[in-house]
């Protein structure tokens, strides 16, 4: 497993330790496993600690915006042109009543309309989008498990480019073609998941580059630099990058894929993508569950309290983002 | 004893708990203790500091991934090509503050990435990141030592493993005793070493009147 995530195996050692039963007898591999991935979801929730910033783009005459993830914290409206602008949050009572300069993006607010999985939620934007517009959320996501090789550095295998072969593959995957023929990696993915990718992108000229996978379109991408999005797969089996040549000749460069895949720990190598700050709590958090489960239960409650406390002290110390004051740089 | 190794610390943390045998405690449980103690200094003492250059970065890109460099939390950031520190703000403050042109003025981290504020009109810009990070890797052999943490806090991973431990020899008391004391002693260390308050103007004036009691 990448360093310094730690695996499914390293964790599980770390709670035998704790709960003293080096080899599974009363504690089973499938119950320590479950407990982690209880454990992992649990530090996410109350710690907001995986946060990404996802790439959105409105719909012409649609307020909702269509999110997947744990929570929306920010907004940002990326202009055409000019100064990227980070939304005012509101609530739905006053939509329509703030004052407004323009139909571009001014306001944003919450309301959490799920599936019946209870997968996807919804911000709304004020005024009602008139065009498409460019947009970043910045969340907080819930933990999903790093593949193996994590990031993709190497592109000259496990990946096939479609005939005419427009893409040169090495230690990235460059395109440069008239028209698009799509890359698909070689690993089938898990249908019906949901995926975060995370890659770089450069040299982008002439390009949409939209990412698949298992057939469900992420959203599309028009710039250079990091991008991460959040894609619910289809029923298919592949994941796919597609430029789309708007003229001429386009191009695109994409390297360090970041893939992640929502679910269980279940094999000894998986690990989820939680800093490793977290991963001591995880298995405290399982030696809790344990503990429980052995009737130990006032020493899984003193567990219980050290970890809810470290969980919010971490997030304090490292996750939440703590301004400076203009005093901060003035000589007094 | 100074620049431990792990197996020092591991010796002495068998002493200490009397268990100079393999008894209770494998060798591979003691290293994955030290490991974890390792990373759990360096997270909560935030005593790995690391500049990091940031070179060349182009102008049109609004997310700089750090994940690369084991950075959890950017303390500082300084506009290198302007040699010129910058303030931290509050994502809410993007677009709504005021700028002097377009070079980069402010910055926040979210998550693995940075964002600077405001996007910068110049081709390419570098950066400075004074960050708290991760060991580079992890430790595999008893006879490496802690390098990439502070040598004053080599006893705070011994502290730390003295609690684990006692977790798996089912000494509960003494485990919540010995994590207090690990916890009191990282949070003094970190107070006196790592905690970099700059001077305010008053402290180079002549105090008007000083009264010892």
């Amino acid at each position: 497993m990448a360093y310094p995530f730690l695996a499914a195996s390293d964790l599980e050692a770390r709670v035998r330790t704790y709960l003293n039963e080096v080899s599974a007898d009363f504690y089973t591999q499938t119950q320590i496993y479950n407990w982690l991935s209880l454990g992992a979801r649990e530090i996410a929730q109350k710690s907001t600690c995986v946060r990404r910033v996802l790439e959105a783009i409105t719909v012409n005459g649609e307020k909702r915006v269509a999110t997947n993830c744990y929570k929306v914290f920010h907004v940002e409206y990326i202009p055409a042109s000019g100064r990227k602008v980070m939304l005012t949050k509101i609530d739905p009572l006053k939509v329509g009543n703030y004052p407004s300069n323009g139909t571009h993006p001014q306001y944003w607010y919450e309301w959490s309309v799920t599936n019946a999985g209870g997968e996807y939620q919804f911000i709304g934007i004020d005024p009602t989008p008139n065009d498409t517009y460019n947009l970043r959320l910045y969340v907080a996501d819930l933990p999903k498990i790093i593949h193996t090789t994590y990031p993709i550095v190497s592109w000259g295998s496990g990946w096939t480019a479609a005939t005419p072969a427009d893409w040169t593959l090495g230690s990235t995957a460059a395109f440069s073609a008239t028209a698009g023929t799509i890359l698909t990696w070689g690993t089938a993915i898990t249908a019906n998941v949901n995926y975060s990718l995370g890659f770089n992108v450069t040299n982008l000229s002439n390009v949409v580059l939209t990412p698949y996978a298992g057939g469900t379109a992420g959203q599309y991408i028009t710039t250079n630099g990091f991008h991460q999005v959040n894609i619910l797969a289809g029923s298919g089996t592949s994941l796919v990058f597609s430029p789309s040549v708007s003229s001429g000749t386009g191009t695109v460069t994409i390297d360090n894929l970041y893939i992640a895949k929502e679910g269980n720990l279940s094999a000894s190598t998986d690990a989820y993508e939680l800093d490793p700050q977290w991963n001591r709590l995880l298995a405290l958090y399982s030696t809790m569950c344990g503990l429980t489960r052995g009737s130990r239960i006032a020493v899984a409650q003193a567990l219980g309290e050290l970890y809810k406390n470290e969980v919010e002290y971490l997030r304090q110390l490292n996750v939440e983002v703590i301004p400076d004051g203009k005093n901060s740089i003035i000589y007094r | 004893m100074i620049n431990w190794t792990v197996g020092d610390i591991i010796t002495l943390a068998r002493d200490t708990l009397n268990e100079e045998g393999t008894v209770s405690l494998t060798a591979t449980e003691f290293l994955a203790l030290v490991n974890d103690g390792y990373f759990d200094v360096a997270t909560k003492a935030q005593c790995y500091e690391r500049r990091i250059q940031l070179a060349n970065i182009s102008a049109s890109v609004p997310l700089i991934n750090v994940l690369p460099y084991y950075v959890f939390k950017i303390n500082y950031v300084e506009y290198y090509t302007e040699n010129k520190g910058i303030p931290c703000i509050l994502p809410n403050a993007v677009g709504h503050t005021d700028i002097d042109g377009y070079d980069p003025q402010y910055w926040f981290q979210w998550g693995n990435v940075i964002v600077i504020e405001p996007l910068p009109d110049v081709s390419t810009y570098d950066l400075y990141l004074y960050a708290s990070c991760y060991p580079p890797s992890a430790l595999t052999l008893t006879t490496e030592t802690l390098d990439y943490i502070p040598e004053e806090f080599h006893e705070c991973v011994y502290d730390y493993i003295m609690a684990f431990a006692c977790l798996k020899l089912k000494r509960w008391g003494d485990f919540v005793f010995l994590y207090n004391k690990y916890i009191e002693t990282l949070q003094l260390k970190k107070m006196e070493y790592i905690k970099n308050n700059a001077d305010p103007r008053i402290l180079h004036k002549v105090p008007d009147n000083v009264v010892v009691k």
